[in-house]
């Protein structure tokens, strides 16, 4: 019996030697090199016109940037004289924009405008750095690189607006470490990308779907991007560009162009794209609901359903802004709720109490939860018209031109033209466009440039009591996680 | 082949035989004779065991022979032959103490050799009673080890922290190792299900092992033990070790218990009538929204009160034990069932194990442990969500109290003024989840002796968790009505295997010297599987995440992942003893991971310990009262490599849509920023213990104190987010972990007229301070719900460090107003402004308090008398504190009809009440929203009556049942302790670290009946 159980175990000895010596085999580095199962490799993806097709729509994400488009609008508007917040936990944020009280610790600046854009640019980086080798048709190479300079050149345009300077990236290989550019540099960059990218993007409406890019979206870019820098021609004639494609016109019903049924309307330049669903919702209409909203004499057709959220947060107007309308006549103060009736059945007065008209300019029956799928606006036919006027009476004053242009939006409001005897100098004539502009655009966006342009941004808080407001506020500081993670890259002036 | 070799010549020369020698084994106390006991000619092969009778019969050569004598629980036994012909034999039983043995990395050691720091639990050591998991049988009885419920959500992980943490982004809990098998914790599912705001708290990944199973908990604190688990041996080490059978008659044990629990405490809120008189006064005072005035006449609905239950807990273990020859085996089943205190909670275990040997002394053994696990898990929604996505205990601690329940017509009630906030009854019945845990892991063994003393042994092991969850909205709910519902299925595995194979080695040349010694090496490989879908749109939503295929199909959403890990090491130890006074351990690993890239794929972590056995010189021969007096000192290095895979390797992963002419694409953008430098972080522990033995054993035992140093830590380093990346995992920054384990006991009164008295007492202190944070000179991090950045990491301070506004104490009318800042109105908080700016903002934060306790302790007193034993066990926690979310909801509310605490709101400011204590909640925001501050980080010290458990012995010796005992247990009898929430060692939001108070799963006090009876 021993000696059978040695034999045994002699063959397990040997067996033992067997596996050992395999282990051993194993045990090399090669077998410890591992192919990550669920990712993509790079060779696949920047060489197939598949692959950098889905690193150019990457891009686009970011700046499209769908449900944080709330907070583009707000912290461009409770800073100024139009937007207020109240209530709930965007308060947090929102109540240090409205009291001047931001630093660059604030959440937003980095969330919803720094991360999503210099996200944009580094895909972008990625596409330019790689469209020679792409196994593709010259004229997609072509389509693709002209696509991605104006994501980047747009994103820079972005930053610029909120931050000033920045660091300058255009390669994907960049330093981490890497100082802001200079103001020269920056105009500079966003000027020559954008022309650059006019050249080759397809006509207005010849994009493969709406919201790809195409010479309108890059000319008005560059449009609003001279207006904002006070480069008079050029803003005017860039402008001229755009009128000049004649595919843009106003839409005829300014309380339905928000509508989902009216998306790409030949008005929308460029959007915001949003769907009802999640990660593409527009929130906006879920804060602006007063308390227990059910329906409206304004806006009979949208019925508030428990499909839809309401949030505890507040997104008000201000008195001093929904005061100036002529209710009456003026169309667009359709879609600023002043009465409702709640889901007691109880009307209840919203200017009982200051500052507490509604926003429904982003209505959606078909709102799920939290999500409505109206698109936000981030450049209409309209600001085009404005801008050209704008810049028109910059340079040589009130002319009918310029008022015609102004004209067309108010007739579309339904209030009377312009005239030159109400336009009776530049000034006079610069603040009827700004008011004009609150009017058109209030829910999207723009004030906060439009303030800064006409210089009343500090001056219109602090008449409106925000004692703090000062020069520095006029551009928003680095978020603190790039000036902790990037030393080289300096703070704005007073953050 | 050498070996093979060595052994073929030892075969020859047990051949050289010249006579027979034959003898009887019997029991040294019973005389009785043993059978199986393993005859061994000394430096040979040759060997036999005892028949039946005791008897044997072995050649030897001449009369030089020594013939060795091994049994399973009996002392070895060695004989010099002589010249005689027939040998009668007594062997000793072990003396328990004497003999005990430690389970140590990759062997065992003697309790008395051992050299590290090193806990020892045998299963009469843990906790006695019920025991719903491994953890809390640890809970306050190991000094170092820092152990405490998150949440008294059944089946929910424990917090378990040996000395301290160290490391900031790469994991803190220990290696827990079953039967020599390192366990992979990985849980298989990962996503909670669409639209579930689950719990950030894990599953307890030891929920798979029954604690009736367990013979003995090793806990390895230092470098010298845990070196030898290398690259995850840095947060110290927890070795499992199940019951084995013994020899004998067939043992059958059954044990059980039943109980009831209740929650141990509730949040008290505003009743519905001081909740209308507060809110209404407050709009009187100029403050909240006039509109929402209450008008209704209030009922007073406690919400909290409405989600609670008395729950069930009961626990079934059967098992049986043996051997016959050569062969012992434990078998066992288990059921546990516990119900949550929280409607649809509880968690079902199902578990069979199996542990059987074969083997002869010296000569060889073969084995298996087995463990399958079946776990049913019902969960409640209790993430920390927010608003609509609140669980439904947010709902119940914010629900406006003034409207009744239900409606007349018995369906749910809700309030008009509460659309943001789902009623707490919907949600609790409307959105849950369930699992189905199939948990199956085991090793096999086979050892062969070449010659006494030096073996080969060959190990495979293998784990495989099969999970599937599955997740309910249901369309009553404000989350699940918009879409008509949404279900989810998420399944996923996660599959290890290993083998290993060791050489061990052990000699005493001489009298002075004794070697032990192991080498060897393993290969593991880690593997998951995932896949999870969802649908909506449910037109008959009576069939739930059963019929997930039935809803509107174009809302479908899938996902799908799978990832793999290997770890190739090579190991080995010497424990060498000289004089049987003066110990030394080396031990040496190398791991390869296929976690890191080619540059730094291999690590390495040595170790040594010296120890020294005073009481042994004979100096202290002459001290009587000295039993024992070790002192040992140890070093050595260890790893962790607990982050995420391929984190060296570029690669493109799924990124946001895009949409187009309002259809999504989908993109792809890269996934990481790749560091092929990455290598393991790198922990260097000195260790000075001593272990004494007093006054005949009656005081004992040890005190010990660390200084570990982490270097290279796995650092998830912020980039710059103009890099388009928002971290990038790098080996920066170091950090110090330094303190005290004490752990003493001491038998009080020992046998004085049938009456024992002892008590045993662990202290464990630690003190973590980040000692560089590479170019960072903060990281602010941690948050829940609307809390963000509640934390600051940055060198000085510790871990888990609270960070925010200091509240000085309230505006009063006649305060002077030129400092505060602008709108400041009386009754406001007034916060420390400093810088002076007139701004409260982010530059006036402070460091307000630290997470981790300055120490733990626990004090185990057992009184028996006769048959009666009555066992007392405090636990506590002094130093650490929590933030407190339900304050921050009360000081700045979400919207103004939430309920809100009791205390501060009916103790407000008025000008009438001019209080420093609260503010007057008339303009809560009129600063901003300081949520982190110094009146919600609040003081998380307690002392807690863990456990009161009087148990009688029946002493029952008849033919069928051999033994019975009867116990009945409170636990979580009363805490003492300053924290207002509802219990100062809960956790939300499922960190090792920082702690915030959030909605938490209510700690459950229960009462308990048991029985143990043998047959």
């Amino acid at each position: 019996m021993f000696n059978s159980k040695n034999a045994f175990m002699q063959k397990l000895i040997i067996l033992s030697f067997i596996i050992v010596s395999l282990l051993g085999q194993t045990a090399c580095e090669k077998a410890l090199d591992v192919t990550p199962p669920g990712e993509f490799a790079p060779g696949n993806v920047l060489t197939t016109d598949k692959g950098i097709r889905s690193v150019l729509f990457s891009a686009y994400a970011g700046i499209q940037n769908p449900t944080p488009s709330r907070y583009l609008i707000n912290n461009a508007e409770v800073t100024t004289d139009v937007g207020y917040n109240t209530g709930g936990a965007e308060n947090l944020t929102l109540s240090q924009l409205i009291n001047f009280t931001w630093d660059a610790s604030l959440g937003t600046l980095q969330a919803d405008v720094w991360a999503p854009t210099y996200r944009t640019i580094r895909d972008a980086n990625i596409v330019l750095e790689n469209i020679a080798n792409v196994n593709t048709t010259d004229a997609n190479k072509k389509l693709y690189a002209a696509e991605a300079r104006f994501l980047r050149a747009y994103g820079y345009d972005l930053l610029y607006k909120w931050f000033g300077p920045v660091p300058l990236r255009t390669s994907s290989t960049s330093e981490a470490t890497l100082a802001r550019a200079t103001d020269e540099q920056m105009k500079a960059f966003i000027e020559a990308e954008l022309t650059a990218a006019i050249a080759d993007l397809p006509d207005p409406g010849k994009e493969e779907a709406f919201a790809r890019a195409n010479k309108g979206m890059a000319a008005s870019a560059l449009a609003k991007f001279y207006l904002n820098t006070k480069q008079w021609q050029k803003a005017a004639d860039a402008s001229r560009q755009v009128m000049n494609y004649n595919y843009y016109q106003l839409f005829p019903a300014y309380q339905n162009m928000f509508r989902v049924e009216n998306e790409g309307n030949k008005e929308m330049i460029m959007v915001h794209p949003c769907r009802n669903q999640d990660g593409f919702g527009n929130w906006y209409t879920a804060g602006a609901l007063p308390p227990g909203f059910k329906t409206s004499v304004q806006v009979p057709e949208f019925v508030w359903t428990t499909a839809m959220a309401n949030f505890a947060t507040q997104y008000r107007m201000r008195s001093g802004f929904t005061n100036t309308f002529d209710t009456i006549n003026d169309k667009r103060a359709i879609l600023l709720l002043r009465h409702y009736v709640n889901t007691n059945n109880v009307a209840v007065n919203l200017l009982a109490t200051a500052d507490n008209v509604r926003s429904l300019k982003y209505w959606d029956n078909a709102t799920v939860g939290n999500h409505s799928g109206n698109d936000v606006p981030i450049i209409r036919y309209a600001d085009i018209l404005l801008s050209r006027a704008e810049a028109l009476n910059e340079l040589s004053g009130p002319t009918q031109e310029a008022l015609d242009l102004i004209n067309q939006v108010r007739t579309r409001a339904g209030i009377a033209n312009l005239s030159l005897t109400d336009a009776t100098s530049k000034e006079v004539l610069r603040d009827l466009i700004l008011r004009e502009r609150a009017w058109e655009f209030y829910s999207e966006g723009l004030r906060r440039e439009d303030l800064l342009r006409h210089n009343k941004f500090i001056s219109s808080a602090i008449a409106r009591g925000v004692t703090v407001a000062a020069e520095k506020h006029k551009l928003f500081p680095i978020p603190q996680t790039e000036i902790d993670a990037n030393p080289a890259c300096k703070q704005n002036e007073g953050y | 082949m050498l070996l093979i070799k060595l052994l073929l010549f030892s075969t020859l020369l047990a051949n050289a035989q010249s006579r027979t020698v034959r003898g009887k084994a019997s029991s040294a106390d019973k005389g009785t004779p043993l059978p199986n006991v393993t005859v061994l000619l000394k430096g040979s092969n040759t060997r036999t065991t005892t028949d039946a009778n005791g008897d044997f019969s072995i050649p030897v050569p001449g009369n030089n022979a020594v013939l060795l004598f091994y049994l399973v629980d009996y002392t070895t036994k060695e004989v010099p032959v002589g010249d005689k012909s027939t040998l009668d034999i007594p062997l000793e039983l072990k003396n328990e103490n004497l003999g005990e043995v430690v389970v140590v990395g990759y062997g065992t050691v003697k309790k008395s050799d051992v050299t590290g720091a090193v806990v020892s639990l045998k299963s009469k050591d843990l906790t006695p009673g019920a025991n719903i998991n491994v953890e809390q049988t640890l809970q306050g009885r190991a000094s170092g080890v820092q152990v405490y419920q998150k949440s008294g959500e059944p089946g929910s992980a424990m917090s378990v922290k040996i000395r301290g943490a160290s490391s900031i982004t790469a994991g803190n809990d220990p290696l827990y190792v079953i039967d020599g098998m390192p366990v992979n914790n990985l849980s298989p599912v990962t996503g909670s299900g669409a639209g579930f705001v689950a719990t950030p708290n894990p599953r307890n990944p030891l929920n798979s092992l029954n604690p009736a199973d367990i013979e003995s908990i090793e806990i390895l604190k230092d470098a010298s033990a845990t070196a030898i688990y290398g690259s995850r041996g840095s947060n110290g080490v927890v070795m499992i070790t199940t019951k084995k059978g013994k020899s004998g008659k067939l043992t059958v044990n059954y044990s059980a218990y039943y109980g009831v629990q209740k929650a141990s405490n509730s949040l008290e809120m505003l009743t519905g009538q001081q909740y209308k008189e507060v809110l209404n006064s407050i709009i009187d005072a100029g403050g909240g929204v006039a509109s929402e005035r209450v008008t209704n006449d209030p009922v007073n609905v406690d919400w909290q009160r409405e989600l609670y239950r008395s729950a069930s807990v009961q626990s079934h273990d059967l098992s049986f034990s043996g051997g016959k020859d050569n062969t012992r085996f434990y078998a066992s089943l288990g059921y546990f069932n516990q119900e949550g205190v929280l409607q649809n909670s509880s968690v079902k275990r199902y578990t069979a194990r199996l542990n059987l040997e074969n083997s002869v002394a010296q000569k060889y053994a073969f084995g298996i442990n087995f463990n399958t696990s079946y776990i049913r898990d019902n969960f409640n929604s209790v993430g920390i969500g927010v608003n609509e996505n609140g669980s439904a205990l947010y709902a119940a601690i914010n629900y406006d109290p003034s409207y009744p329940v239900y409606n007349p017509d018995g369906s749910y009630n809700r309030s008009p003024y509460m659309t943001t906030i789902d009623h707490p009854l919907i949600l609790a019945n409307g959105q849950y989840a369930n699992s189905d845990g199939f948990r199956t892991f085991g090793t096999v063994y086979g050892e062969y002796f070449f010659i006494p003393g030096l073996s080969l042994k060959l190990k495979g092991a293998g784990d495989v968790n099969i999970t599937q969850r599955n997740t309910w909205l249901d369309p009553s709910t404000i989350l699940g009505s918009p879409t008509g519902g949404i279900a989810s299925i998420n399944t996923g595995n996660v599959n290890y295997y290993m083998g290993e194979a060791t050489v061990n080695y052990k000699k005493d040349f001489g009298k002075d010297h004794a070697l032990n010694a192991v080498a060897g090496g393993t290969y593991e490989h880690f593997g998951s599987n995932s896949f999870g879908g969802n649908g909506r749109g449910y037109a008959l939503p009576d069939l739930t995440y059963n019929a997930i295929g039935t809803g509107n199909s174009t809302l479908n959403q899938i996902g799908s992942g799978r990832a793999s890990t290997k770890i190739v090491s090579f190991l080995g130890r010497v424990n060498y003893t000289f004089k049987d006074r003066y110990l030394l351990t080396a031990s040496f690993r190398a791991d390869g991971s296929s976690r890191f890239g080619s540059n730094n794929r291999f690590g390495y972590f040595p170790s040594a310990a010296l120890a020294w056995k005073m009481h042994e010189e004979s100096f202290l021969k002459g001290l009587s009262f000295i039993n024992e007096l070790k002192f040992r000192v140890s070093y050595g290095v260890i790893g962790n490599q607990n982050i995420a895979n391929y984190l060296y390797i570029t690669t493109f992963s799924g990124g946001g849509d895009a949409v187009f002419g309002g259809n999504r694409y989908t993109s792809l953008a890269p996934s990481r920023v790749a560091n092929p430098d990455l290598k393991w972080e790198a922990a260097k522990q000195a260790d000075i213990g001593i272990d004494f033995a007093l006054f005949d054993n009656r005081l004992s035992g040890s005190i010990e104190y660390y200084d570990r140093r982490t270097s290279d830590l796995l650092l998830d380093l912020p980039q710059p987010l103009s890099t388009g990346f928002g971290v990038k995992t790098q080996n920066i920054g170091r950090m110090k972990n330094t303190g005290i384990d004490l752990h003493l006991a001491g038998d009080v009164f020992r046998n004085s007229h049938g009456f024992n008295w002892n008590i045993g007492a662990v202290l464990s202190t630690v003190k973590n301070e980040v000692l560089s944070l590479g170019p960072l000179s903060q990281i602010l991090t941690g948050g829940a719900g609307f809390i963000s950045n509640a934390s600051i990491i940055r060198p000085g301070a510790s871990l888990g460090s609270y960070y925010g506004y200091e509240v000085l104490g309230v505006w009063q009318s006649h305060d002077d107003f030129s400092t505060a800042p602008p709108g400041v109105k009386a009754g406001d908080l007034k916060f420390r402004d400093l810088d002076g700016n007139k701004q409260i903002n982010a530059d006036d934060r402070v460091i307000l308090g630290k997470s981790l306790p300055d120490f733990t302790y626990g004090i185990t007193n057992t009184f028996s008398f006769k048959r009666v034993s009555l066992s007392v066990f405090l636990e506590g926690s002094q130093g650490a504190s929590i933030l407190n979310n339900a304050a921050i909801d009360s000081y700045f509310p979400v919207s103004f009809r939430r309920n809100k605490l009791a205390k501060p709101y009916l103790n407000r400011w008025t000008p009438e009440n001019p209080t420093n204590e609260y503010p007057s909640f008339v303009n809560p925001t009129s600063q901003g929203q300081q949520t982190v501050n110094s009146r919600t980080v609040e003081d998380a010290s307690y002392l807690r009556l863990q456990s009161v458990r009087l148990s009688y012995d029946f002493k029952l010796h008849n033919k069928v049942i051999k033994g019975l005992q009867a116990y009945v247990t409170g636990q979580n009898l009363f805490t003492i302790t300053n924290y207002s929430g509802i219990d100062p060692a809960v956790n939300s939001i499922g960190d090792d670290i920082l702690k915030i108070d959030y909605s938490s799963y209510p700690m459950t006090r229960s009462f308990l009946f048991g029985i143990n009876v043998q047959f």
